[in-house]
């Protein structure tokens, strides 16, 4: 049986002392909602024989700064924590650092510019997505659904397959890139080739979709559950009669507006149990976050809390747009991040841009003891955890997709030993990762986007 | 019929812009080049455009010597002919306007022009969304609300975030629109509550600011502020009650402030200790939802020297903070009792489709037919019953819930057109309460209103006389706002202005209220020109602006006395640029965090303004460098021309970069400024034909010559009207409303332009 409570002095004493997270004081008490999902979920997991497993993709745009990204696993041996990868320090003995894979897609393939754009398209579905400034927008499935799909036919019962968070909303004017719609820079995660995901950029918000809305009483949440049922089946009948009146191409919008009702349906069942439980009290969370750290590291602790009480499994992060231009006035960089991407050689503008990249990195090292801090069974939740860090341009200065920056952190119970480098011969498609990586959450995966092969977890 | 399709991959970026720009087509056996066009390409084109080293890839010497051509080839060379940017500017043997005009019509009896419509079915966007809910069921259910809670930023396809093929229905946003509906529901429609008290422990309560919690008692040691957070259900009279001590030192007694998410509505001194404590009282009005009440400690004290170490430290100290109520009589939202008045008496089910009744044809757009009233009301019905499946919920919960139902209906969520008859060849007509649809949303992002209603019901809006009679009311209501709010602010780049992030070192007075304020300014323009009082070229260089105070001293204008909205008309000082050019929300818009960029601002003025937008440049092109004055004391002026010299660059900066530097005299906050880095500012620059530009001004000059800026204009607004990019069969339609447009001026003779051709009035069936 495992202790199905986190331990709220646990979980704050990791948090910097500048970062309030007030809603971690009513932190699933013994006996709420929360604990008890957590233990029944847990339960159902350990009859099935195995701790489930998790997957998290964690996105950077703009690629790196590479003088002071690959320093850390340029020599034989273990990765040293040098240079932009030096706030990992703590946690060497956990990540692998991948060199040489690539992703050949995201080129141009003769359409010309766009590298942004067609890199974040790229990143987690290995296609080279169609160029369009808004009709007929088009990319691939990405590996994360696959996933998310593959373990809820095996039966995982998840309050959400997976969950989409980033901290940058979506761009609102303007082709974002040489004549590519913005939808394809502001999203990775892609339900169908034609259909990104979108994402929640306000941890609050999160919070709400996978616990329920906070300052609900359980006999409101009781009824509002009810409520939705006959609502969304009432809405499902309508969306049937208007399908007859169109043609058989245009019912794209009404399937993906039906699928959406029917999965909403599906975790009001699964809801039940819990909500249907007196004394059920969601923790609160308070206010809007005040810096680009604070929301990053608070959507981070919000997905940590997903995986720990088992509302979902399988989760993407941007932590900012492909091509984001905002600038990073908490560390002292008051020029835009694509501005200082494109150095050009200017030195001030590459320590502009490795301070950024190590600012990435250290909310991965706060994401990461976030995991830490949550057990199970007296296991760090991080050994059930696989995180994929990393971008689809290698050096943001010149637009390259070979080499990519990427590394693998967590993931004890997927095969990911750590501490060291794994080299695949240059080339080799990141998407030999994306299939192993797949594999190791128990998908059997044959191929996926442009892959050859697999890679080694490390 | 030609289907749109994934395009050939050229050779090379020229290649792959000329079939981008190819649109919907399909591969079809080689077709033969009209006499006219052949002599033409032989003449103008094949010098550069034949055999292996084509310029661009694109070769036409095959298709002159085979006197035949594949569709998509004859369509890239209809697009240049019809941009007549092929043969290139400098050239000095091109065709005249009539030749370009004779060779585009040659290709189109031959070729149809590709074609692009818009999907059947779209969802409401998140703006759509805002404005439907409010003119459904008043403007009180959004008071307050910040749409970025609620619903997630729409994704924007071709500048716009109307584009259909872009507004996707992920599972994320089916949920957040199911969520947005139940909040709603509950703003409109209140559960009678019972009055109850609600105590926060010192535990409980939040703190900003240091200080410890000891059992009985929270303290705050240097300022800051002790929470509690209620759920409040009805806007009401509320009581709040806390408990309150403190620890005195320094020559004034502890002061301390009560709070309603974060405004002070009460001041205390507490001369009390916690041997005796105080109990400080206020009561006033809170509004529904989640409300936070503060306790502040005002006046922190702390001297460590002081010789009596009971008197070197000041501190208050909070027991409890009560908050009980409501009190005295709940009113009920105006929906609330709007809807009580439809439902008449009776049970609760026909009362509730009563009720469906009265607002189905608002909220879905359409007739709403007596059994679909009846249906709506047995959902609503089901959804509020107990828990043991009684119907005893009453009246309020399945109001509620038939309000959720109907803002989760399909019918509400998504716009959907009707198919063409089978076997339609061509366009077929839009029905009438299609169109109305499609004009209410071009013009007020909104429903249609009772009178557009009445005009589709009698089929009297399929009369062209009758839908320019709607376009004229439309314009002149408050709701064309919208026009200004969501078409003009994407068109010129300026939406979500707020969210911009200057430098605050080089720009220390740019604040997020700064920058709504000029995205209002030229939300207040495009206003006036929609109304019809201003000229379209009022855009460019018209000569008047409204600005507030605080607007008006960052510009350095002379001092106007607002009207009582705070908005005083002024005429621009002379030497600054009219129209929009010299808007600080432009100016920010197209500049970087730390300073402006030409390249910038020209490339804005291209695609914006001239929908010219040039290519984006080839990847490994490094940007200039931040610090001006860097790379061994260049100026930007000079780091300019330094890749102006390279041929790959100037292609595209000669002309970007001189309309850009023509604007360095407008600083990236929108200021004027006089010198540069220490340098006198120079606006001069030099155009690709040798003319010089001396500032900006004289960049309206150059934009305003014949109707290129009209038939941006126009072609914007087309996309956003019909949620689709343009194609090639879009171009006569433009051309002729760009040439009107230049000749009569007036914003609302364009949209009824647009609104009565067939783009706007038809669909065709899509493969």
């Amino acid at each position: 049986m495992r202790t199905p409570l986190i331990d709220r002095r646990t979980v704050l004493r990791g948090i910097g002392a500048s970062i309030a997270l007030p809603w971690m004081d009513a932190m699933a008490p013994r006996g709420t909602a929360l604990g008890r999902r957590a233990s029944a979920a847990g339960m159902a997991a350990g009859a099935a024989g195995a701790a489930p497993r998790r997957v998290a993709y964690v996105f950077i745009p703009n690629g790196v700064n590479v003088d002071a990204w690959n320093p850390a696993s340029a020599a034989d041996g273990p990765w040293q924590a040098v240079g932009a990868l030096e706030p990992l320090a703590a946690h060497r003995d956990r990540i692998t650092i991948h060199r040489g894979l690539a992703h050949a897609n995201a080129a141009a393939l003769g359409d010309g510019p766009g590298d942004h754009a067609r890199s974040a398209a790229c990143f987690l579905t290995g296609a080279h997505p169609r160029k369009t400034a808004g009709d007929d927008i088009r990319a691939g499935r990405s590996v994360d659904q696959e996933i998310a799909d593959t373990l809820a036919k095996q039966g995982a019962s998840t309050r959400l397959r997976s969950i989409e968070l980033g901290a940058e909303p979506a761009m609102t004017s303007g082709n974002c890139d040489s004549g590519y719609s913005c939808a394809y820079s502001a999203n990775i995660s892609w339900k169908a080739d034609h259909l990104p995901n979108g994402k929640e950029t306000d941890p609050g918000a999160a919070f709400d979709r996978l616990f329920g809305r906070r300052g609900e009483t359980p006999e409101q949440a009781a009824a509002r559950a009810r409520s939705r049922r006959s609502i969304l089946d009432g809405a499902v009948e309508q969306a049937g009669r208007l399908a007859a009146t169109v043609g058989r191409s245009d019912r794209a919008r009404l399937e993906e507006y039906l699928d959406g009702v029917r999965e909403l349906e599906r975790r009001i069942d699964a809801d039940r149990a819990v909500l249907a439980d007196p004394g059920t009290r969601l923790p609160d969370f308070e206010g809007a976050p005040r810096s680009v750290a604070e929301r990053i590291d608070l959507l981070g602790e919000v997905l940590a809390l997903g995986f720990r009480t088992d509302s979902t499994r399988v989760a993407t992060l941007m932590l900012a747009n492909e091509g984001s231009n905002r600038p990073y006035p908490e560390i002292g960089v008051g020029q835009g991040h694509h501005d200082v991407s494109h150095h050009g050689g200017d030195r001030a503008k590459m320590e502009a841009f490795a301070a950024i990249n190590r600012f990435h990195v250290e909310r991965l090292a706060a994401f990461l003891r976030a995991l830490e801090r949550g057990t199970e069974e007296g296991r760090p939740l991080l050994d059930s955890t696989l995180v994929l860090f990393g971008g689809a341009i290698t050096d943001g200065n010149r637009h390259n997709h070979e080499d990519l920056p990427v590394l693998v952190a967590g993931g004890r119970a997927h095969g990911v030993a750590g501490g060291r480098v794994v080299r695949s011969a240059p080339g080799t498609p990141l998407c030999n990762l994306h299939v192993s990586i797949a594999r190791s959450m128990g998908v059997p995966m044959e191929r996926f986007g442009d892959s050859t092969g697999t890679v080694e977890l490390g | 019929m030609p289907a749109p399709r994934r395009r050939r991959r050229g050779r090379g970026w020229m290649a792959a812009m000329m079939a981008a720009a190819l649109g919907g087509s399909a591969v079809r056996a080689d077709v033969p080049v009209p006499a006219g066009l052949e002599a033409m390409l032989d003449v103008h084109c094949v010098a550069c455009h034949r055999g292996a080293k084509a310029k661009g890839g694109f070769d036409l010497g095959t298709v002159v010597a085979e006197g035949a051509a594949a569709e998509d080839v004859l369509r890239a060379v209809r697009r240049r002919l019809a941009k007549q940017d092929m043969p290139p500017a400098d050239e000095l043997d091109r065709p005249s306007v009539e030749e370009y005009a004779a060779a585009v019509g040659a290709i189109d009896a031959v070729v149809e022009p590709a074609w692009r419509e818009v999907p059947a079915v779209r969802r409401l966007n998140r703006a759509q969304w805002w404005r439907s809910v409010r003119d459904a069921l008043g403007p009180e259910v959004l008071d307050g609300v910040d749409p970025d809670e609620w619903l997630p930023a729409d994704e924007v396809g071709e500048g716009f975030d109307t584009t259909a093929d872009t507004l996707a229905m992920p599972p994320l946003v089916v949920e957040k629109y199911l969520d947005a509906a139940e909040r709603v529901a509950e703003r409109a429609v209140t559960l009678p509550t019972q009055s109850r008290v609600r105590r926060v422990a010192p535990g409980q309560l939040r703190r900003q600011g240091s200080g410890r919690t000891d059992g009985e008692w929270a303290w705050l040691s240097t300022g800051g502020t002790l929470s509690a957070r209620a759920t409040i259900g009805d806007a009401a009279e509320y009581a709040v009650e806390v408990r309150v001590a403190a620890q005195q030192a320094g020559p004034d007694v502890a002061r301390m402030s009560i709070e309603v998410d974060g405004r002070r509505v009460a001041t205390h001194d507490v001369p009390q200790g916690v041997d005796a404590p105080a109990t400080v009282r206020w009561s006033g009005r809170l509004d529904a939802g989640e409300r936070r009440v503060s306790v502040r400690f005002l006046n922190d004290y702390w001297n460590p020297k002081h010789p009596d170490p009971a008197q070197r430290d000041r501190n208050l100290a909070v027991g409890s903070i009560t908050i009980e109520g409501p009190f005295g009589p709940v009113a009920d939202p105006p929906f609330e009792r709007r809807a009580r008045e439809w439902a008449g008496e009776g049970p609760v089910r026909s009362r509730l489709e009563r009720v469906a009744g009265a607002i189905g044809e608002q909220v879905f757009r359409r007739p709403i037919a007596a059994e679909d009233a009846r249906a709506l009301a047995t959902t609503a019905v089901a959804a509020s019953r107990g828990e043991d499946g009684t119907d005893a919920a009453g009246w309020e919960p399945a109001l509620r819930a038939l309000v959720t139902a109907m803002l989760v209906d399909p019918r509400f969520l998504l716009r959907v057109e009707p198919a063409c008859a089978p076997g339609t060849a061509g366009a077929c007509a839009l029905p009438a309460w299609t169109l109305a649809e499609r004009l209410s949303y071009f013009l007020w992002s909104s429903a249609p209103d009772a009178a557009l209603r009445a005009a589709a019901n009698d089929d009297r809006l399929l009369d062209e006389a009758a839908i320019r009679a709607e376009v004229a009311r439309m314009l002149l209501d408050p709701r064309a706002s919208a026009l200004a709010e969501r078409f003009a602010v994407q068109w010129l780049g300026i939406d979500r202005l707020e969210s911009r992030q200057l430098d605050r070192l080089a720009y220390p007075d740019v604040d997020p209220a700064l920058l709504a304020m000029m995205r209002e300014e030229t939300e207040r323009l495009v206003s006036r020109v929609v109304r019809g009082e201003l000229p379209i070229r009022a855009l460019l260089d018209g000569r008047t602006t409204q600005v507030t105070p605080r607007l008006a001293r960052h510009y350095g204008f002379a001092e106007a006395a607002p009207a009582e909205d705070g908005w005083a008309s002024v005429q621009l000082p002379e030497g600054r640029p009219g129209g929009v050019l010299a808007h600080g929300s432009v100016l920010v818009a197209t500049s970087n965090p730390t300073r402006t960029s030409p390249v910038k601002r020209g490339k804005w003025v291209l695609e914006a303004l001239l929908d010219a937008a040039p290519p984006p440049p080839p990847p490994g092109v490094p940007t200039l460098p931040e610090a001006p004055l860097d790379r061994a004391n260049r100026s930007m002026r000079e780091l300019m021309q330094m890749h102006r010299a390279d041929p790959d660059c100037a292609v595209c900066h000669v002309r970007m970069d001189a309309i850009g530097l023509a604007f360095e005299r407008w600083d990236a906050d929108g200021r004027r400024r006089e010198t540069v880095d220490g340098l006198p500012v120079t606006d001069e620059s030099e155009m690709p034909d040798g003319s010089i530009l001396r500032g900006a001004a004289a960049v309206a000059a150059v934009v305003g010559e014949g109707h290129g800026f009209e038939r941006s204009l126009a072609r914007h607004l087309l996309v956003f009207a019909l949620g689709r990019g343009t194609a090639d069969a879009d171009d006569a339609l433009l051309d002729r409303l760009a040439r009107e447009a230049r000749e009569h001026g007036s914003f609302p003779r364009l949209v009824e332009g647009i609104v009565t051709s067939s783009a706007f009035r038809s669909r065709r069936p899509r493969p």
